[in-house]
């Protein structure tokens, strides 16, 4: 069933999709005042589940590519992802109904789909290629599916655009992490246009109104908690391409050992006295104990007091031919044995 | 098996200089057998064996966690990261703290050369050793090496006085041990001692016969290692096989020189004044000079633990040697022969001095039961089986009991010589044969040796006993049975006498 989303959830919706970034996606404090304000001139928007799309409708996919932190050093106006999917919707040249989606329900992107449907008045649907955060634009269950990122475009705040064809995954990241480089460090992204059927059977579903659900109660869905502590270490290494840093979280009694999370931009292994106690896809959420806020990699310091909770997977990932895509090895993590 | 360091010897080394524990101070006790360079992806850390000591490269932090728990499942001893101690982070050392598995950042330490530098500190001991006994084996290798020059090669390698006992305890080759090692020695098995004074090691070799050692090898040091007791071990271990190698040969050739000797003698004493240039040619093959005058020497056991053997015979040659006879020895049935060979006839004070030698000799084999007879010194290769036979009938009045004396020779004995010829006339003989009867069938050959034992001892029961291995009561049984046998009293003097006289000439 369709429901609106206002003014009202954007607060809620920012905390969920922090859970979902999973330390990852980027801090969506701007682009849920930039949401609000686009709310505000537009209205609320209305949010579709797939099975109420029409036969013939046209999914694309939407969200910012490159770095968040480049775009809150230069913010845009908040029109380059309505660009986007507009010229992607002139190099498409289609008579079918054109709906909206994200590629990646979590962070700020989170929020992108919801201000260009609300600008174009495009309906909005609960439908993404991760539900949760994660690390590269060719990390998608639309990749594992088959589905083409091409054609697709990108926009900075400069009005420039750029429309790709013919080109998919790795390639396409490649391409798109040049390209936002010389477009301001970031870019509007649309792409992934495919028939309604093969992004359902392909998509993650619900992912907004999970993040939705989670920012309003964080006790909403069943969930494993790892212990609470004191973070005690955080460790950077230097020159890789991803953040790759590790935190050790002091559990306090009746636990009194240290936890370790590994992270590659988001938190994606968790250990327990050298055993492995979570890993992505699972999504593993250090909440900042003073404010219940989840924290991003990056804001770990030493001294914060957190709380380890592993929420599950979106199903989708634990699907054959999908979770290879977002497993540890996805992300360059090995190990012997168990 | 050597003695292995523990993580804290390791630490405490040059290898390991400047190396950082990061936790597990408490497995700091554990010894370590070997070593190997891993990574954490290797799948099965057993196949390293338990106590290994494992050395990575950088590995990543989360890797080297994960490595822990695996690493002490598989009884590693330590583990060694070539790494900045900064980059381990405290879960990992809180982990190793809990698992009680040493770990140790070693900075800008390459892996191979790490790993190869603790093998080497491992093994040393190991490669010690083998270096040790390498070198021995290629000195003592090359022929059959003798006491003397094993010893010398044994000093030269080891950390140790070494010597070559007999079975007695005489040095044969060495130092004598500054210990009393009689206890040690009447053991027969390898054995060790360790004390505050320092270490003996004594190992049996040479070709044993029964269960007497011939030969002891000693080692003895004032300071000792584990490891430099192991080494001593092994190499006295490879010096036993010498030693071994070397006695065979010995004996071998000793046996068929033994063989020869005693055949050529032979000759020489059933030729009488008929020596062939056969004989001669043969004696001279032997080593012998026929010409000049010769002392002949005969040397008997009194009981049958005296009996000859390779033992005695080279005890017995070295009493002589000492004692400046450098004589030949020829092993003749149960006895020896020996003889002196002068261009001139000798005076009385050589023949003396050669008397007095002879007795020292005796004297200096207290073990061994043996009388000799000195025969006059006569001239040429027939004047040698003379003195021969005479000193041989001369050592048949030798003794060893009260009254007698261990050695008789030409020069002092005319009386007993008379005695002697009286005893051995065809006449006596033929009245022995007459008195002792039924004692001279072959059944009663135990009688008979009981009864000339008996008279031989002054008649002392108890000393016929201990010189023919029997109970008394065997004996004073066998004493009834010979009176009974020739109806007389063996109490009265006269009988005694007459009977020992029969004795001696039905020998």
């Amino acid at each position: 069933m369709s429901w609106i989303l206002g003014t009202d959830d954007l607060g809620p919706l920012a905390t969920g999709a922090a859970v979902l970034g999973s330390g990852g996606a980027g801090d969506p404090a701007l682009f849920e005042l930039l949401a609000r304000q686009v709310l505000a001139t537009h209205g609320p928007v209305t949010v579709y589940e797939h099975a109420e799309l029409p036969e013939d409708a046209i999914l694309v996919s939407t969200g910012l590519v490159g770095s968040i932190t480049a775009f809150t050093e230069k913010p845009g106006n908040g029109y380059e992802f309505t660009r986007a999917v507009i010229r992607l919707r002139q190099a498409l040249a289609t008579s079918r109904p054109v709906y909206v989606c994200g590629y990646e329900t979590a962070g700020v992107n989170a929020f992108l789909p919801l201000i260009v449907a609300a600008q174009t008045q495009t309906p909005l649907v609960d439908l993404d290629g991760m539900g949760r955060g994660l690390s590269w634009l060719d990390q998608t269950t639309y990749d594992a599916a088959g589905i083409p990122i091409a054609p697709f475009t990108l926009t900075d705040s400069h009005g420039h655009t750029v429309v790709a064809e013919a080109i998919t995954g790795h390639e396409a990241e490649r391409y798109i992490r040049t390209l936002t480089v010389s477009m301001g460090g970031w870019s509007a992204f649309a792409g992934y246009p495919a028939d309604a059927t093969a992004v359902g059977s392909a998509g993650v579903h619900g992912a907004l109104a999970r993040a939705l659900r989670l920012g309003r109660n964080l006790d909403a869905e069943p969930h494993r908690r790892l212990g609470s502590g004191r973070v005690s270490e955080v460790s950077w290494q230097p020159g890789t391409e991803a953040a790759h840093g590790s935190i050790v979280v002091w559990l306090g009694p009746p636990d009194d050992r240290p936890l370790r999370i590994e992270t590659r931009n988001e938190f994606l292994l968790a250990l327990d006295s050298g055993r492995i106690v979570a890993t992505a896809p699972d999504i593993i959420c250090l909440l900042d104990q003073r404010t219940m806020t989840p924290l991003l990699t990056e804001r770990v310091l030493p001294g914060y007091q957190v709380d380890v909770r592993v929420y599950p997977a979106p199903s989708r990932w634990t699907e054959p031919g999908f979770a290879h895509l977002a497993s540890p090895a996805a992300f360059g993590y090995s190990w012997a044995g168990p | 098996m050597n003695a292995r360091p523990t993580v804290s010897q390791l630490l405490a080394g040059q290898v390991l200089e400047g190396a950082s524990l990061l936790g597990g101070a408490q497995g700091l006790h554990r010894t370590v057998t070997d070593v190997h360079a891993c990574t954490p992806a290797e799948a099965d850390l057993s196949r390293f064996g338990t106590h290994a000591a494992l050395v990575l490269q950088s590995p990543v932090g989360y890797q080297l966690e994960m490595l822990l728990p695996r690493a002490r499942e598989a009884q590693a001893s330590v583990l060694a990261v070539c790494a900045e101690p900064a980059a381990v982070l405290g879960s990992t050392r809180w982990l190793a703290d809990r698992l009680a598995l040493p770990l140790v950042a070693v900075p800008s330490a390459p892996l191979l050369d790490l790993a190869q530098r603790l093998h080497a500190l491992v093994h040393g001991d190991d490669t010690n050793r083998g270096l040790t006994c390498a070198r021995l084996a290629r000195q003592l290798g090359r022929r059959p090496a003798s006491p003397a020059e094993t010893v010398h090669a044994l000093n030269a390698l080891l950390p140790a006085q070494c010597a070559i006992l007999s079975a007695e305890g005489t040095p044969l080759a060495g130092e004598p041990p500054a210990r009393q090692l009689d206890h040690l020695l009447r053991a027969a098995a390898p054995a060790t001692i360790r004390d505050e004074a320092g270490a003996v090691i004594a190992l049996p070799a040479g070709s044993a016969s029964g269960r007497l050692v011939p030969l002891w090898l000693i080692a003895e040091t004032a300071d000792i290692t584990d490891s430099e007791l192991n080494t001593i071990t092994a190499a006295l271990q490879i010096a036993a096989w010498a030693v071994t190698a070397w006695s065979a040969t010995h004996q071998l050739e000793a046996a068929r020189n033994s063989a020869f000797q005693a055949s050529v003698l032979t000759e020489l004493l059933t030729a009488g004044d008929q020596v062939t240039a056969h004989t001669v040619g043969h004696a001279l093959e032997a080593g012998w000079t026929l010409d000049g005058w010769h002392i002949g020497v005969r040397i008997l056991p009194t009981d049958t633990a005296s009996r000859r053997s390779q033992a005695t015979t080279t005890r017995l040659r070295q009493v002589l040697a000492a004692q400046r006879i450098s004589a030949p020895l020829v092993e003749l049935g149960d006895s020896w022969a020996a003889w002196l060979s002068e261009p001139d006839e000798p005076a009385p004070d050589r023949f003396s001095a050669v008397v007095a030698g002879v007795r020292r000799s005796l004297a200096a084999m207290p073990g061994a039961a043996l009388v000799a007879g000195i025969g006059k010194a006569q001239p040429g290769p027939a004047g040698l089986a003379r003195t021969l036979t005479e000193a041989w009938e001369l050592a048949q009045i030798a003794g060893i009991s009260p009254g007698r004396r261990r050695v008789e020779h030409a020069g002092a004995t005319d009386p007993r010589r008379l005695v002697l010829a009286v005893v051995s006339g065809n006449e006596t003989v033929r009245r022995s044969h007459l008195l002792l009867g039924a004692l001279l069938e072959p059944s009663n050959n135990v009688l008979l040796e009981t009864l000339d034992t008996y008279l031989t001892l002054e008649s002392s029961a108890s000393a016929t006993a201990k010189s023919l291995h029997v109970h008394r009561n065997t004996v004073l049984k066998r004493l009834d049975r010979i009176e009974q046998l020739l109806q007389m009293r063996l109490d009265d003097p006269a009988i005694r006498f007459a009977l020992r006289i029969a004795c001696r000439a039905a020998r």
